[in-house]
This record gives structure tokens, sequence and C-alpha cells, in this order.
């Protein structure tokens, strides 16, 4: 009996000394959502890693494709960009975009129209001179086309069928989701891969999404990093299972007009970029409703936003003020180490 | 005359299990990353790696174009590249383990990795 227990000791400590935890493969890829997507799992078996890794490519191409306002697919020939382009004439369109157009609608009512996937038309003006500073001098939009496309936006231009599958824009109207279509699709494929048993954590371009409990860890860590013209602030939190970390920032998409920056986040309101705060993250167990709420929170005062945040259960945000002071909604000490 | 509890064999079995542990262990602690290295990857594919202390210029092959990476006083950066937006040239200097610039046109990541506890994603 006592050799028994003495060989059990033996190899108990045998086994802690060389340290066998269960390994981590990682994948990276560029082709979905203008984005790095970096994606890390753990499992004993490398081919169950692969099948999850095409899970992941497969789900996001599928939605990237859905979602995409500037170009046409053979495979998806009835995508948003085919709906912008339909000049008015209803659309029949895949169940997944219905079910986006439904949560943008959700959004919309409840951000109080700061979540606006109807803006499309002022979006392609801002788009255009930020890709012609790349060649040219710098310019705004002109002032008077911004206030028209003011006019365009808004549900009222949307005409939705969610039954049947059929959107029709009106008056000009057009579609652009950037606002909420990754993490919408980063959370329909994160679900889809915790069915299938995936543990693991996805990075698509800063959106975050953790899929079950970190093996040999009470928490998954996230550093959020600003990367300013003159520093790095940086910020690690600690987040479970089943949990999704959004970033908004000014300094992610912009360019420079005369020396002032002008970001990709624009408010619907005015129809200029939001000048409240450097950045914003939010932290809550859905990716699709992280990515609205990182939005919505950009485009409205540090109080309010904190306001709103901690009016909701299981929400809560992360701001970098002007100052590049942080700031803390009433729950966020949860996740700092 | 009271038994001894282990015969002789046991006791050797036990001390070469442990010793091979300690082996083990050894091996592991040694091929374990000394100081932080810069790891560069074209389409997710590692290409090359540098010690961060250790200073280079060094012009890296992306899809499509070319990208410098200047490594100097423990910190890496793009010092130019042949991309249409620049934006790998704009990031600042990186040196902390899980810091990475990304040059989206020419799929190339470079990434800082190390012995020290990396984060399981850094967003920016």
């Amino acid at each position: 009996m006592r050799r028994r227990i003495a060989l059990l000791i033996t190899l108990i400590l045998a086994l802690s000394l060389s340290s066998c935890a269960a390994p981590s493969y990682s994948a990276t890829f560029y082709d979905v959502f203008d984005t790095v997507t970096t994606f890390t799992a753990y499992t004993d078996k490398p081919a169950k890693f692969d099948e999850w890794r095409d899970m992941l490519t497969d789900e996001l191409t599928a939605y990237h494709r859905l979602f995409d306002i500037y170009n046409t697919y053979e495979d998806y020939p009835q995508n948003l960009c085919a709906v912008n382009a339909a000049g008015g004439v209803p659309v029949v369109v895949d169940e997944r975009i219905t079910a986006l157009l439904d949560f943008g609608r959700d959004m919309y009512a409840f951000t109080g129209g700061k979540v606006d996937i109807t803006m499309g038309a002022m979006l392609t003006l801002w788009h255009a001179e930020r890709e012609n500073a790349a060649e040219n001098p710098a310019a705004l939009p002109d002032a008077d086309v911004l206030s028209a496309s003011l006019a365009q936006i808004g549900w009222k231009g949307i005409s939705l069928d969610s039954e049947n599958d059929t959107v029709q824009l009106k008056n000009g109207t057009s579609l652009d989701v950037g606002a909420i279509g990754k993490g919408w699709a980063l959370e329909q494929t994160a679900q889809k891969l915790e069915t299938a048993g995936c543990i693991g954590i996805i990075n698509a371009g800063g959106n975050v999404r953790t899929l079950g409990e970190k093996p040999g860890s009470d928490y998954w860590t996230v550093r959020i990093t600003h990367t300013l013209e003159s520093s790095s602030p940086s910020q690690d939190i600690r987040i479970g299972a089943h949990t999704a970390v959004a970033t908004s920032g000014d300094y992610q998409r912009y360019y420079t007009v005369e020396g002032e920056r002008y970001a990709h986040l624009i408010d619907p309101a005015t129809g200029y970029p939001a000048r409240y705060m450097r950045a914003v993250s939010v932290v809550c167990d859905d990716a699709a409703l992280a990515d609205a709420l990182s939005t919505a929170l950009f485009l409205m005062p540090i109080d309010e936003g904190l306001a709103f945040v901690d009016s909701m259960d299981g929400v809560e945000a992360l701001f970098l003020d002007n100052e590049e002071n942080w700031r803390y909604s009433a729950g966020f000490s949860a996740y700092l180490p | 005359m009271e038994r001894s509890p282990l015969k002789k064999a046991d006791i050797l079995l036990i001390a070469g299990i442990l010793l091979a542990a300690v082996v083990l262990f050894c091996t592991q602690w040694l091929l374990a990353p000394r100081g932080e290295t810069v790891v560069v990857s074209v389409n997710g594919e590692e290409i090359a790696r540098y010690p961060l202390h250790t200073a280079v210029s060094v012009t890296l092959e992306g899809v499509g174009g070319q990208n410098r990476l200047v490594i100097e006083n423990g910190t890496a950066h793009i010092e130019e590249a042949d991309c249409p937006d620049k934006l790998c040239a704009q990031h600042t200097a990186i040196s902390h383990v899980g810091d990475s610039i990304v040059c989206l046109p020419h799929r190339l990541t470079v990434t800082v990795i190390g012995s020290g506890e990396a984060p399981d994603a850094v967003v920016s």
C-alpha cells in the first residue's frame, strides 16, 4: 500500500514538473472586414483546431461578403452592395442580412439614433475624402452636399419586411453597417464555435470574443492599447467565458485636414466626427451589442455615456478622455487586475 | 526485524522518474525564449525573427510590397513602406510582449514575443 502511494506521489511530482497544459494553436488571416483576425484555441487534437479555424474563416467570409457595400460577389449576389444599387426597388436578401437589419433597427431605437446604419450616403462622402487624402491635398466634404445627405438618414428611409426577407430603400437612402456588421458577424460565428465545443479567443481587428474558460487560468487577459500621437496608454483587463470587448477610437481610421484630425466615427446629428473623447471600450456578453454600444458611446459626452452604461445590466465601459485620463463605469472594477 | 516498506528496485524506479522529470523541466527551461524577440509574419506564416535588443534595419518582403523594419534601443518600428495607406509606418514603436504592428495591404505583422506573460488578445 505504502509502495503504491509513494509511486503515485512521484508520478504527480513528475507531471507537475514537466507541466503538461493543453496546447494552444493560433491562426491569423487578413481577408475579412478590412482587418487582421487572430484566432487561438486550446485542444489536444490539431485536426480539431483546423476544423474550428475553417469554420471561423468560412463564417466570417460569408458575413463579410453579405455586408460589403463596395463589392459584389458571385456567391452572394444579393448582398448590401446590391441593396444600395437597387435604386429603391425591393430586394430579396439572405436571411442573415434581415437579421442584421433587425438588430440595426433595435440599436437605432435603443441608442436614440446614435447607431444608424442608414448613413451610407454621408459616410461615402467622408470615405471618398479620406481615400483622396492619401494621394492629394486633404479636404473636407463639401458642406452643402454634406448637409443635404443629413436629410437622407434615419429609419424612415428603410422598408424592411422581415417575414419575407425583403428590403427596400427610399429617397436615396443607402446603407453602411460599419458600426455593427463586424460585431454581429463575430457574435454569430462565436456562438457556432461554442456549439462545436471550441475553447479559445477571437480577435477580429480589436473586436474580441472569448469562447469558454481559459484552460489553466481564471480569466482571459485583454490588453487595451491606444496608439496616440505621443503616447500609448494601455490597460489590461481580465474577462471570463463568453465575453466580448469592442473599442471605438479617434485614432483608428482618420485623416488630417489643416492639422485637424477627422476620425471615421461620424455623428448622425451633425454629419461631422464626434470629439467627446479619444476612445471607449465596452465589455459585455454579446459581441454585436459591444460593437454597437462602443459606437453609440463615442458619439455622446462621457458623462452621458457613463449614465447610459450604468443604466444597463451586464454592460461596462472604459473611456479615455481628451486629456488621456481613464474613466470607468460603476462596475468596471470587476475586470481590473 | 522490521521489513523495509520499499524495495531497492522501487527506490531506483522513483529516483528514475524524478530524474526524468528534472531533465525534462531543465530542457524546457533552457529552450524557453530569453528576452524579447520580434517575429515577422506574412499571411500568417512566420518569415523571420530578430532579437529586440540588437539594433538592425532590414527590408521585409510582404505581399505585393516592402516594409523596412528598424529595431533600436529595445523597440521596433516600421521606418518606411510602399503600401498605399502607410498606417504601419505611422504606428508608434513597440516593445512590450504581445504588441504588434500590422500592414494590412502587405498582409504583414510584426509582433513582440518573449518569456513574459503575454495577454491573450491586444486591441488597439
